[in-house]
């Protein structure tokens, strides 16, 4: 069982993910709905994962995730986008972060980027 | 979505009620083409020889096929030709409206061939239309005489079928300058083309969008609603991105964002779908490249 946040401005998105996450057993420790206070929770909560959406108002998925590992060089993050943003996922895997999975959700493929993290 | 288009034509020519239609596309989903039924209609066998059939099938752990074989009523060729038919939509448009008597074989085939009038489709169309093959009736309505249109818009229309629902009706696709949409969601996407898809409404029909997609429960057009529908243009405006990175054309997502009251114009032009959802009525609104402004 891992403690996670989870950022995105959606709260469909949001919503989906939680259903999947604590379906699996996983605790949601909070909830963000920008990069700003992302970060801020991160900070707060230290939780063992972040999901963090991609394209987002004030501070987007990128910048946020080099601020956590700024302050975090272990910080687990896994990128949630839509398909078609190859190049922002490179980028992120650049800065830091641990996997990536893209929109529409796949339940599955969620999980399985947990388990790899908490391996 | 054969069904849905023929049943919405024949309610809006007055031939079957709604509450017919519900009746006809509540029975589509429910029953299956019935092989004897299909033998009838093309005449390979007569009513008496598919009752004797039916009633051999309720003593015997047979298939329908297998006893008209052995009774000789059917050959093997023949058999062949009806299994081949059972997807066919439009027989199974026949079955329900015979068997719930709404209407007689042969009125249905004469609406059928008004339609065909009304709508002026060629006769590959019309073949189209009537093979049930989602591809082929998306590929008859969507049509602008743009490739990068038309695929933008037919992708929109495949993952509504996909996600939100499988009988989505499609009533028109018009080229407009502005639009006034009373409530909208919608995403923009800037690269190497600009591109706007929405989901417009009059009323609270955005919730036949967001309540498949999102898997929730909504009464009236809300924050929540706007946000579902926009989640689920993302999701389209993803797919189409990541085909466009095939030809290596790459472009970015905005957030996305919603709103009552809102206009858009365009000197270029843009294109509006008309959608029925549950017979909800919705618009698709997609653009390309054409310098769109919305207030």
């Amino acid at each position: 069982m891992a403690k996670i946040l989870i950022v995105d401005d959606s709260r469909t998105s949001r919503k989906i993910l939680r259903g999947i996450l604590e379906g699996a057993g996983h605790q949601i420790v909070g909830e963000a709905m920008d990069g700003e206070e992302g970060v801020a929770k991160y900070a707060e909560l230290k939780p063992d994962i972040v999901t963090m959406d991609i394209t987002m108002p004030k501070l987007d998925g990128i910048a946020s995730i080099k601020k956590i590992i700024e302050t975090d060089s272990k910080a687990k993050v896994i990128m949630v986008t839509a398909a078609g943003q190859k190049e922002k996922v490179v980028e992120a895997i650049k800065i830091g972060a641990a996997e990536y999975i893209t929109k529409p959700y796949d339940g599955e493929k969620l999980l399985e980027a947990i388990n790899n993290i908490l391996k | 979505m054969f069904g849905t288009f023929f049943c919405n034509y024949l309610e809006r020519k007055g031939t079957i009620t709604a509450e017919q239609k519900n009746i006809i596309l509540n029975q589509l989903k429910k029953s299956a083409l019935k092989l004897g039924f299909l033998a009838i209609s093309e005449k390979m066998l007569t009513i008496v020889q598919a009752a004797e059939i039916n009633a051999l099938q309720a003593q015997q752990d047979k298939r329908f096929g297998e006893l008209a074989i052995e009774k000789g009523y059917l050959t093997e060729k023949q058999l062949e030709k009806l299994l081949a038919l059972q997807g066919d939509p439009y027989f199974h448009f026949l079955q329900v409206v015979t068997e719930e008597e709404i209407m007689t074989e042969e009125e249905v085939e004469s609406k059928f061939y008004e339609l065909r009038k009304d709508f002026g489709f060629s006769e590959k169309e019309f073949a189209d239309l009537r093979s049930g093959d989602v591809e082929k009736l998306i590929n008859i309505f969507i049509s602008t005489g743009s490739s990068n249109y038309d695929a933008y818009v037919s992708l929109a229309i495949r993952n509504l079928i996909r996600f939100i629902d499988k009988q989505i009706y499609i009533s028109g696709i018009t080229k407009t300058f502005e639009y006034e949409a009373k409530h909208l969601s919608y995403q923009r996407i800037t690269g190497e083309h600009e591109m706007f898809l929405g989901f417009a409404a009059d009323g609270e029909e955005l919730t036949a969008i967001a309540g498949p997609y999102a898997k929730d429960e909504f009464d009236t057009t809300d924050a929540d609603t706007y946000d579902a529908v926009c989640e689920f243009i993302n999701c389209i405006n993803g797919l189409f991105a990541s085909n466009l990175s095939v030809n290596n054309v790459y472009v970015d997502m905005l957030p996305p964002g919603f709103g009552t009251g809102k206009k858009i114009e365009s000197d270029n032009g843009f294109y509006v779908v008309t959608l029925y959802i549950r017979d909800k009525k919705v618009e698709l609104i997609a653009a390309i490249d054409s310098n769109l402004k919305i207030d």
